[in-house]
């Protein structure tokens, strides 16, 4: 499903990814674990298609079609979600509009007719119950005074409605609560089927107590230094990064 | 027009077609309002009030009779609302001396209420006071007056009709100038709402200028909400000034909502005589092309215990202009004020331009008073976030923009009117 060959980026001149590999297949959920500064966010950015990442060499390929070519919105289109580490709060913009547009562009974008007011109301408040979230959030105007956990619920939410193929979670669970935690494990686990892939970054192992991975990978320096099951994450729990880096040394 | 045939000659075609009215009040006050204009001049950009907004394009259009509409425009209707409109200048639903609103509520010719009647008095003094300030505009306005109304609105009385006049202009060939007048007494304890609306129909071909005129009293423990809802064509010139005095313990409130024109400029000035008084001025400006907004405020605290409150916000875009200049007297025996002014701009475009200048004159020692004025872009990591979700570029930056001018609609509280105003800046 996604491919990411010898991928180089670079940020203000700072070469941040160094020839990255790796490669996911539908279905799988793999953990990308690392000290910070290592690249982790930056790769999920580069993947969702922010635009001050350089990308100076290498490709990323998915569904066969070269991620690199497609607009910001066209990765959504095809199915890319990234749950932001730091969700934008947005005044004046009602969440419940905020997500009727992007339901609806969505459909556009695949030639389905868009949902009519009525049904899509319904299906937001089905899956904000999926999520756990109060309905009253749909009103308010998108995150804004909404506290960590609450960001990121809501960022489950626009998960669990777009039905991404990709999703993407930049540290998702930096900041949050052992329940808010849960939370967003719970959305995961849920949406997790044979088609459906996930790319988890984390900085710690708590959250994948919850999601349970197929693949750990650690990034050290922009490449990744070791991928394992899920015990290398216990391992690194363990032991810290330390050994990590002794090991992109050799 | 040219400048040396001068308004004069303009008049002089008018005076031909008037049939029989030339000994009516309203032509004796029309023809001592030229007398005035030609002893006046039209402001200039050496005056600071006018820096940033020139009137000559205006002055010097080729004015002509335009040609009068013969049905009603089917447009712009506000739901549940007492539609006047106005075509080019003329009133398309002619009702002959008073339109009833309700409760005693009722509106009537200006022309014909200075002829008889028991407001021949209270227009008198209105239209004396602004014969005395020699404007040039208002006593260009003065001199073509034609349809001008007046509300009354009998003490603690509220209508039950929305009364809203609708400014049309239909694209006709010409150059035309339409001047409106609308003058208000809310006597103690009233309360009333006036919308105008001024929108185009039509090719947008020749340039027209709307001269707009407004007065209103607000006696104690009254209250005045007037809503401006302008699109007008690209070619439009629009100025308009409005005084406004409140007596003790009343309410004015003002929504503006300009998103076309080629330009136009609002003078909006209001006399605080009591205390206890509430004034709100809420304005949304969005210029695209080559439209030049300027919203010239002034607030006169002359007394004790008032509050005011000002909330200005546009879009540039394009080579667009957006002037701000909004003034707050504070007098020394204003003590207890409270006056807010804010003014947030966003510039979206390389050739587009805000001037700002909040102006807050204090002499009172103990007052609340605060101002602030913004300058910006769109947030880009925002339009980031809508993106990524699959939401359009263009869509994005459109959601964003209706949420930085949202604030300020959002005031309105008649979702009828609110719903209107949205359709503008869309």
């Amino acid at each position: 499903m996604l491919t990411i060959k010898d991928l180089t980026v670079k940020i203000e001149d700072k070469t941040i990814l160094r020839g990255l590999n790796l490669t996911i297949n539908p279905g799988e959920v793999h953990a990308i674990m690392g000290p910070n500064g290592s690249g982790k966010s930056t790769l999920a950015n580069v993947i969702a298609g922010r635009e001050e990442y350089e990308v100076v060499g290498g490709q990323i390929l998915f569904n066969g079609e070269d991620l690199l070519e497609m607009e910001v919105e066209e990765r959504a289109h095809a199915g890319v979600f990234l749950a932001f580490q730091y969700p934008v709060e947005i005044p004046g913009v009602s969440n419940a509009n905020f997500l009727k547009s992007a339901i609806n562009s969505q459909r556009t974008a695949r030639g389905e007719e868009e949902l009519d007011p009525i049904s899509t109301l319904k299906l937001i408040r089905e899956k904000a119950a999926l999520v756990e979230m109060d309905e009253k959030f749909l009103q308010r105007s998108l995150n804004e005074g909404f506290s960590g956990g609450e960001k990121k619920r809501n960022e489950m939410l626009q998960m669990a409605l777009l039905e991404p193929r990709l999703a993407v979670l930049d540290e998702t669970d930096s900041g949050l609560d052992i329940d808010a935690l849960k939370v967003v494990a719970n959305a995961v686990n849920k949406l997790r089927d044979e088609e459906r892939s996930f790319i988890v970054v984390t900085h710690y192992q708590r959250l994948l107590n919850y999601i349970v991975p197929d693949f750990v990978h650690v990034l050290y320096n922009g490449v990744i230094v070791k991928s394992g099951g899920k015990e290398l994450a216990l391992e690194l729990e363990d032991k810290g990064y330390e050994w990590v880096k002794e090991l992109a040394t050799v | 027009m040219v400048r040396e045939k001068g308004f004069s000659f303009l008049f002089g075609q008018l005076e031909r077609r008037l049939n029989g009215q030339k000994s009516r009040q309203m032509h004796l006050i029309r023809k001592k309002a030229l007398d005035y204009l030609n002893e006046v001049s039209f402001p200039s950009r050496k005056d600071e009030n006018w820096k940033y907004t020139g009137v000559k394009q205006i002055v010097e259009l080729d004015f002509q009779e335009p040609a009068l509409s013969v049905s009603k425009v089917d447009e712009g209707v506000i739901k549940g609302a007492e539609t006047l409109q106005i075509v080019n200048g003329k009133l398309m639903n002619p009702f002959k001396g008073v339109l009833d609103l309700g409760n005693g509520v009722q509106l009537f010719k200006i022309d014909e209420a200075l002829e008889d009647g028991t407001f021949a008095t209270t227009i008198q003094q209105f239209i004396d006071v602004i014969l005395e300030e020699k404007q040039a505009f208002s006593l260009l306005n003065l001199a073509f007056s034609k349809n001008g109304l007046f509300l009354y609105v009998p003490k603690n009385a509220q209508a039950t009709k929305l009364l809203h006049i609708q400014h049309i202009t239909e694209e006709c060939g010409v150059s035309f100038m339409v001047p409106t007048q609308i003058f208000g007494l809310v006597e103690q304890g009233g309360n009333a709402s006036i919308i105008e609306s001024f929108h185009h129909v039509g090719e947008e071909n020749s340039s027209y200028f709307i001269n707009g005129l407004n007065r209103f009293e607000i006696k104690a423990n009254a209250s005045l909400t007037h809503y401006k809802l302008q699109k007008e064509s690209s070619k439009a010139y629009q100025v308009t000034n409005s005084g406004i005095t409140q007596e003790r313990d009343s309410i004015f409130t003002s929504h503006v909502i300009d998103a076309g024109g080629r330009m136009v400029r609002n003078n909006l000035n209001t006399e605080l005589k009591g205390s206890g008084t509430e004034t709100n001025y809420y304005g949304v400006y969005y210029a695209t092309g080559d439209s030049h907004i300027d919203n010239q405020t002034f607030i006169d605290h002359a007394v004790p215990h008032c509050e005011s409150n000002e909330l200005y916000k546009g879009i540039l875009d394009d080579h667009g202009v957006g002037v701000f200049n909004g003034k707050v007297l504070v007098r020394q025996d204003a003590q207890k004020t409270n006056a807010y002014q804010q003014n947030s701009s966003l510039v979206l475009s390389q050739t587009a331009t805000m001037n700002a200048k909040p102006q807050l004159e204090i002499f009172a020692d103990d007052v609340r008073c605060s101002h602030g004025a913004t300058i910006g872009q769109l947030d880009e990591q925002s339009v980031f976030y809508l993106k990524s979700r699959g939401i359009p570029e263009p869509d994005a930056r459109k959601l964003l923009q209706n949420a930085f001018l949202g604030e300020v609609i959002e005031k309105i509280e008649n979702e009828v009117i609110k719903d209107y105003a949205e359709s503008l800046i869309q």
